[in-house]
């Protein structure tokens, strides 16, 4: 997944921080409080992040309401699903805690785990 | 000459032998020497070629050089105590491993650094957008409900934790996980990854290279736990290696992945006895001879040479 452009990344975290659809004028008066931007910069942004297919729009009256396809966690979901699938051989971009096990290993694991945490109880018990 | 057969034969022993080491046990009870020696012998054996190379040419270097009668004379001597060849194919050979396999590595290593350079920046960018610090554990939040932990090394190293696995942790747990992904950090483990990753991109054809990038990417794990038990229990570690593993959707694993996960709970769970002293101190006097012999079979004719009369500049 590529990652968004600077303003691309900052019209998104206003959507989702806005949590209701938008025009690019609301957009645009939201993002000039930190810089200045031309409404046709941010109009168009808008429009190539609809394109990718990020934001959804309707038209309400006579100006675009824009809104994100994807929920915040949603995206944030799809993004660390990548982001593990292709780290298993780049560790020197990512160090994954623990790579993908299946559900027998996993058990019997889960059980070798359980036998010591009782082990040491015990330990514990019989000092204590 | 015989300098430089002696050193194409020690880099072709280090290339063959070198792989046995994964069978050698002690490396999963002392994974710091057992990373340094295998990246000694990856080294070693890529240096050892290119020594060979040098060793070939020195006559043709030595002689360049027209410093008057004795510098001449010694330089004789040197060529003639390396034996060197006078023959083109053997100038070619020494041109060849002197100056296109640095080229090479140089080559790959610019391209393998440069590559993950860009993918962690991508990545921080990605990840940027959809986490937010948390000042008192160190870490940055993922808003995701899949529990996973991992870190992004580099100038900028974060570790990046989800919602989700600081739900499902318990706080040993959890200090476990961080301590662990903090020592990756700390040790610039992902240097020893990259290092053996250049070499093994560089000469894909030769074993060694592949099987010591493996090996040091199991290792390096090894290491981290070590480092991570220092602070936590050891039950409360592999405990949350199995949490993190069972939360996860089912996937196709990989064999590789599965052993490793049961090396990393099995260590953790019966921990064997520390190496013994004597052990250690042949394995670490045996990594670095396999650094230390190939420099000192190239440096020794020049060493003759410099000790005999001829070389005694008044």
């Amino acid at each position: 997944m590529r990652p968004f452009g600077e303003l691309e990344a900052a019209i998104m975290r206003e959507l989702w921080e806005r949590g209701e659809p938008a025009t690019v004028r609301d957009v645009l008066a939201s993002l000039s409080v930190s810089r200045k931007l031309a409404y046709t910069t941010v109009m168009t942004v808008m429009d190539n992040l609809h394109r990718k297919g990020q934001l959804t729009r309707e038209m309400n009256g006579r100006a675009w309401l824009y809104r994100p396809v994807r929920s915040r966690a949603e995206h944030a979901a799809a993004l660390l699903q990548d982001v593990l699938a292709e780290s298993d051989d780049r560790q020197e971009v990512l160090m994954h805690f623990v790579a993908d096990l299946d559900s027998d290993s996993v058990a019997q694991l889960r059980s070798a785990v359980e036998a010591a945490r009782r082990r040491a109880e015990q330990d514990r018990g019989g000092a204590g | 000459m015989i300098a430089s057969l002696t050193l194409l034969c020690v880099a072709a022993a280090i290339v063959t032998m070198g792989p046995r080491l994964h069978a050698a046990s002690w490396t999963r009870q002392a994974p710091r020497l057992g990373i340094f020696t295998w990246q000694a012998m990856t080294v070693s054996a890529v240096v050892t070629v290119v020594l060979a190379g040098v060793t070939l040419l020195i006559p043709m270097t030595a002689l360049a050089g027209d410093l008057g009668a004795i510098v001449h004379a010694c330089a004789v001597s040197v060529a003639t105590a390396y034996g060197s060849s006078v023959f083109l194919p053997g100038k070619l050979l020494g041109a060849l491993l002197a100056g296109v396999v640095p080229a090479w590595v140089t080559v790959c290593g610019a391209r393998v650094l440069m590559s993950s350079w860009w993918s962690r920046r991508q990545l921080h960018r990605s990840l940027s957008l959809v986490t937010e610090p948390d000042a008192a554990l160190g870490v940055v939040v993922i808003d995701a409900t899949a529990p996973a932990a991992f870190c992004v090394p580099g100038r900028t190293g974060q570790i990046v934790i989800t919602q989700g696995a600081l739900d499902c942790l318990s706080p040993p747990e959890l200090e476990g996980v961080l301590a662990h992904e903090l020592a990756h950090l700390r040790g610039r483990h992902n240097a020893a990854v990259a290092l053996s990753q250049i070499l093994a991109q560089a000469f894909p054809r030769v074993r060694l290279f592949k099987v010591a990038t493996q090996e040091t990417r199991e290792l390096i794990e090894l290491l981290a736990d070590d480092a991570a038990v220092r602070r936590v229990d050891r039950v409360s570690l592999a405990s949350a290696i199995v949490s993190l593993a069972e939360m996860k959707a089912p996937r196709a694993a990989m064999a590789m992945a599965q052993d490793a996960a049961a090396l990393r709970v099995s260590r953790l769970l019966e921990p064997g006895p520390p190496m013994e002293p004597w052990r250690y101190r042949i394995a670490a006097s045996g990594a670095l001879a396999v650094v230390v012999v190939p420099l000192l079979i190239a440096g020794y004719p020049a060493l003759c040479a410099a000790i005999s009369d001829l070389c005694n500049i008044p």
